[in-house]
């Protein structure tokens, strides 16, 4: 073996990559050549040197300052984000349903109408989508005439309370539903 | 039981960003110790400690588990500390004159060694080329393979593996100029 060949093989010994075989002829190698034997060493203790060179830390609260500088916003999902806003806003609009379906049938009927001319005017203004405007005007009388046959119906005393009673059921029981969604919502991130 | 890095980063992606600071805990001496070797100045290696701690969680979402995190985070600090240092023109000297002027460089290293009370080694790894200083380092003190160094480096393996065999002969010859110097100049010290 010449000394080039004994090189690499120290090489690989270095990097724990080298066969039996080999490491018996580098040995052998080394038992006659001072050169490769000395490499070896230095390499030995060279390689031991980096081994034993401290891992160094940094100073106190370090992790701190990470945690600090960091942007905590970045993995918080949208749903959590909004979690109990969009709730409450739903809440809050059904709750005003809930008034608003106890509001006198009257006082329905009447801002219904009020409604109903405001929109007739707005279509009348709205010359130049003729087209489009024709289209909902027809469509709006008819609603209009729906809207006073069904405002009709509803005024019959027995027909509202069933209707109003109806309704009221129905928005506590979408009231009973949010809230355990939400409270499931807040077990579930926990 | 403590958690695995990878179930650590989940928590954090679902939104604990809390637990980022295990994380830190974990791998800050790694990460320092590179940044500190490379740089060897302890402020500039805690600022870009914590450059790479935020470029790591800012990134988290792109880590591959089938990677170790350890191999992963080195490959932002070496990156980070490359450029780091490319951005201040640190004057590295290229192997060609490395070796040519070794005679020279094996005087001003001994003065160097008594002067800053630095071990031969440290001394020998600080006058290596950046890439070559980050590849000894990598391989030997953070004890990655040739393959995890060559994924962290963006180098072919047999790249990272001829670089690292050019740095140990470097730092073996380095090593030998200076215990022979050191022996010299402690025989002149005994005599006089």
């Amino acid at each position: 073996m010449d000394c080039k060949t004994s090189s690499n093989l120290i090489m690989s010994y270095i990097d724990n990559n080298i066969t039996d075989k080999e490491l018996l002829a580098l040995q052998y190698h080394m038992s006659v050549c001072k050169n490769c034997r000395e490499e070896f060493m230095l390499f030995n203790e060279l390689v031991e040197s980096i081994c034993d060179l401290p891992m160094l830390e940094p100073s106190d609260g370090f992790e701190m300052r990470v945690i600090d500088s960091i942007d905590h916003s970045i993995y918080k999902s949208s749903t959590s984000k909004w979690l109990g806003i969009k709730e409450i806003l739903i809440s809050t609009i059904i709750y005003f349903g809930f008034l608003f379906s106890f509001s006198s049938s009257e006082a329905t009927i009447i801002s219904l109408n009020s409604v109903s001319k405001i929109v007739q005017q707005l279509y009348l203004l709205g010359g130049f989508i003729e087209g489009i405007i024709e289209y909902i005007m027809v469509g709006s009388l008819y609603t209009r005439k729906m809207m006073f046959y069904l405002l009709g119906f509803f005024s019959r005393a027995t027909t509202s309370t069933l209707v109003f009673y109806t309704i009221s059921l129905l928005v506590l029981a979408a009231v009973l539903v949010m809230i355990q969604t939400t409270l499931y919502k807040i077990l579930k991130n926990q | 039981m403590s958690q695995s890095d990878w179930e650590i980063v989940q928590r954090i992606i679902k939104g604990e960003s809390e637990s980022f600071g295990e994380i830190v805990t974990r791998y800050k001496k790694s990460v320092f110790s590179l940044c500190y070797r490379m740089v060897k100045n302890n402020e500039e290696a805690e600022d870009l400690s914590q450059e790479i701690f935020i470029k790591a969680y800012n990134n988290l979402k792109k880590y591959n588990p089938q990677y170790k995190f350890s191999t992963w985070i080195l490959k932002i600090a070496t990156n980070t500390t490359i450029d780091s240092l490319r951005k201040k023109k640190i004057e590295t000297m290229p192997l060609e004159e490395e070796i040519s002027s070794k005679s020279e460089t094996a005087s001003a290293e001994v003065i160097y060694f008594h002067q800053q009370n630095k071990t031969a080694i440290e001394s020998a790894i600080e006058g290596l080329p950046i890439e070559y200083r980050t590849l000894i380092i990598l391989f030997h003190q953070h004890g990655l393979s040739y393959k995890e160094i060559s994924e962290s480096t963006n180098l072919p393996m047999s790249k990272v593996k001829n670089r690292i065999h050019r740095a140990r002969n470097i730092l073996k010859d380095s090593l030998k100029d200076v215990k022979e110097e050191e022996a010299q100049w402690t025989a002149k010290q005994v005599q006089i």
